[in-house]
């Protein structure tokens, strides 16, 4: 193709390939005649060979780079007419003067659009000089940065970099208000995004809030006619209501399992409905392993014996320390860990519940285990079988499924109590579901507030015991008021620095055992007095308690206090850790009620 | 013999109440009377001085909370032990009615041997 007389030679200097194939792409297209050189060094060679019509070259580059390229043209007398374009960022007055230093004739700000390089090189093909024409040096000197720069370049040179300049500066200028108003968009848009989001969001916890207050509204309503319905099954069954014929007795049966099954997913619904919404309150205390775990095994016998399912309990190892857990929380747990392993397991199968501390998985606590020989289930249901509604895939038709809470609550109570719960199984070789509960002893504890600095110095530990009995039924008025008493007088002289979980057993059930008030405190040598001073005023006030209103005369019977004190703290926590086995060991049969309808139907 | 000793039942369920009436005559060897609403619960307390009241909680005309309150503060009530029977969720419930001079808290549907036992223990036949 024959190109015309005013496109002229190019030669380009780029040592970026891609670039360089790029530019000499877009410059044959429009009729250009274009050589390549990847260097200042290559470049110069090209010019000796033939000298091209214009020269476009790159800044940085190795071997010789784009300023030392055009200083070498402009210092050669044969070449310093030809025009040479560096391609630049003008971003500074440094790079401008480096530019106008080394003689160039014109510069194209990086990154180029291609209709402003295009029309550059038009400008200067054709404004180029004639031969022969004397250069019009100017030879000024400028000092920039420190920097001395000879500026040898002519006033067209000058105009022309000042125009490229310019010409930069207002495009990135148009770009910067571009980029001004798209960012603008941009946020209006993420506003208007947040905004929706925070809509829908707001609904969600709405519909969440409705259902959570539907469900419990439901299940509250459930309770009444169910209710009803067991009271009636059950003085049928009672023989409350005369005697019943054997398949009479079988039908009333079925009805009563389904009625304590109602009764459960009724249950179930609102606990679950509870762990969401925060309002699961737990009330931990000191419990022994060994009197809450056997009655609560025990409890599932009877309808273990009905379906020809051994069930056997392991004897607990000896001397395990207590845990801290709610009781009705941990049985509820274990009912329902043994409730699903009857449900599972065929007839002469076993279940076995045992349990042991500092297991592998749950190290300083001690982990109940209840074992099936059951159906099992694969590795995808153990990973999720704690899920809130999953159900595992079954294709026996026997068994109902439940709503998949019972696992979810269980999971969520042994947490909150800082336990885990984790099961072990395979299709077909049965399933062990375990869950740990944190193990407590003074032991262990103290040490950690013994850390908390007293504020006087010789701090002494010491372990405040009162124990208050009272006979009268109302008696807990009587002593809650002596406690009152006794904790606004003991307040100021101590400092305590240990919360037990040792609650004043006022259970609703027993209304006459004896309170106890606890605190482990520090007490300075100079305290001691004052501490007995404050006691003893509070003994003194008890007595008017005593005759002051009706139904309190000889309500309270007897008062024990004891102290333990020690400064070192390892032989506090032994005597205390002996004093607490004998505490919880003589404590009334614990509260936890025993699951005697739990059925497992 | 001793004699009997006297239950009030305050529920508006009354198929609840019949049955549950039967079981404390039958099983328990208790009397018991009923009330089907609040201001009913309060007027038999005061003229039959039962020795146990159960109390509901969603009852019509005074509602189990007002009523339990007015017991507590009446000086012919103020002493008889009551057991709260509700279907309420006892977080909400229990601590408030123990707090008010409850003896216990029951969710409906209790367990028949629980809550006869706790009422054996009230009453100070154990």
């Amino acid at each position: 193709m024959a190109l015309p007389d005013t496109a002229g030679e190019i030669l380009v200097v780029e040592d970026d390939r891609l670039q360089a194939t790029l530019l000499k792409r877009l410059l044959e297209r429009h009729g250009h005649a274009v050589r390549l050189a990847a260097n200042g060094d290559e470049a110069l060679g090209c010019l000796r060979e033939r000298l091209p019509d214009l020269v476009l070259s790159d800044i940085v580059m190795p071997i010789m780079d784009g300023y030392e390229l055009c200083r070498r043209i402009k210092a050669e007398p044969a070449w310093h007419q030809l025009p040479v374009i560096l391609v630049t960022a003008l971003t500074d007055a440094q790079n401008i003067l480096f530019g106008l230093e080394c003689g160039a004739d014109n510069f194209i700000s990086k990154p180029f659009d291609r209709e402003q390089l295009l029309a550059r090189i038009r400008d200067m093909l054709e404004s180029r000089r004639l031969p022969g024409e004397p250069p019009r040096t100017g030879n000024v000197e400028v000092v920039y940065g420190g920097q001395r720069l000879q500026l040898s370049s002519d006033r067209v040179q000058i105009l022309n970099l000042l125009l490229s300049s310019f010409d930069s500066a207002i495009r990135q200028n148009r770009e910067l208000l571009k980029t001004k108003r798209e960012l603008e968009e941009l946020t209006a848009t993420l506003e208007k995004k947040a905004e929706d989001r925070a809509k829908i969001l707001s609904e969600e916890i709405a519909q969440r809030r409705l259902k959570d207050r539907f469900l419990s509204h439901v299940s509250h309503e459930l309770r009444t006619p169910v209710a009803a319905v067991y009271q009636c099954l059950s003085l049928l069954l009672d023989g409350l209501a005369g005697d019943l014929t054997p398949e009479q007795r079988e039908y009333l049966e079925m009805a009563f399992r389904n009625v304590n099954q109602l009764k459960q997913l009724i249950g179930d619904l609102l606990e679950a409905t509870r762990v969401r919404t925060g309002k699961l309150r737990l009330h931990p205390r000191l419990l022994v392993p060994g009197r809450l775990l056997p009655p609560a095994v025990d409890s599932f016998k009877p309808a273990a014996h009905d379906r020809g399912i051994t069930l056997t309990f392991e004897p607990l190892p000896e001397s395990l320390p207590p845990v801290v857990a709610d009781p009705a929380r941990v049985t509820q747990v274990l009912a329902n860990l043994l409730t699903n392993a009857l449900k599972f397991t065929p007839e002469g199968g076993r279940v076995s519940v045992c349990a042991g501390r500092d297991t592998l998985e749950a190290p300083g606590q001690l982990c109940v285990s209840v074992a099936d020989t059951g159906c099992g289930m694969e590795a995808t249901d153990c990973a999720r079988i704690f899920d809130e509604l999953y159900q595992v895939e079954r294709s026996t038709a026997n068994s109902r499924q439940g709503l998949g809470l019972g696992l979810f609550i269980c999971k969520e109570l042994v947490t909150q109590m800082g336990g885990r719960i984790w099961v072990e199984s395979e299709a077909g070789q049965g399933s062990t579901f375990n869950f740990s509960l944190p193990l407590w002893s003074f032991r262990d504890r103290l040490p950690r507030f013994l850390a908390v600095p007293a504020a006087e110095a010789g701090p002494e530990l010491v372990w405040l015991e009162i124990v208050l009995q009272h006979n009268g039924d109302r008696g807990r008025h009587a002593t809650d008021h002596f406690f009152d008493l006794a904790i606004d007088a003991i307040q100021p002289v101590l400092d305590p620095v240990l919360d037990l979980p040792l609650p004043r057993p006022a259970t609703q059930v027993d209304a006459t055992a004896g309170e106890r008030l606890f605190c482990l405190t520090r007490r300075t040598a100079a305290g001691r007095s004052r501490l007995q001073e404050a006691i003893a005023a509070a003994l003194a006030a008890t007595p008017v308690l005593g005759t002051g209103g009706s139904g309190l005369t000889s309500s309270l019977n007897e008062v024990m206090i004891s102290i333990y004190a020690s400064a070192d703290p390892a032989v506090l926590a032994d005597m205390l850790d002996a004093w607490l086995a004998r505490y919880l060991d003589e404590e009334p049969k614990d509260d936890a009620p025993p699951q005697k309808n739990l059925d497992c139907g | 013999m001793p004699p009997r000793k006297k239950i009030l039942i305050v529920d508006d369920d009354q198929d609840l109440v019949v049955g549950l009436a039967v079981r404390l005559r039958k099983v328990g060897g208790y009397d018991v009377i009923m009330a089907a609403d609040g201001l009913g619960g309060i007027t038999k307390a005061q003229r039959e001085k039962p020795d146990l009241i159960i109390l509901d909680l969603g009852l019509p005309v005074g509602d189990g909370f007002s009523v339990l309150e007015r017991l507590k503060t009446l000086t012919t009530t103020a002493l008889i032990p009551v057991i709260v029977l509700s279907a309420r969720d006892p977080g909400e419930a229990q601590n408030a009615v123990l707090d008010m001079g409850a003896d216990a808290f029951f969710q409906k549907p209790a367990d028949n041997d629980q809550l006869l036992a706790v009422i054996r223990k009230v009453l100070g036949e154990e």
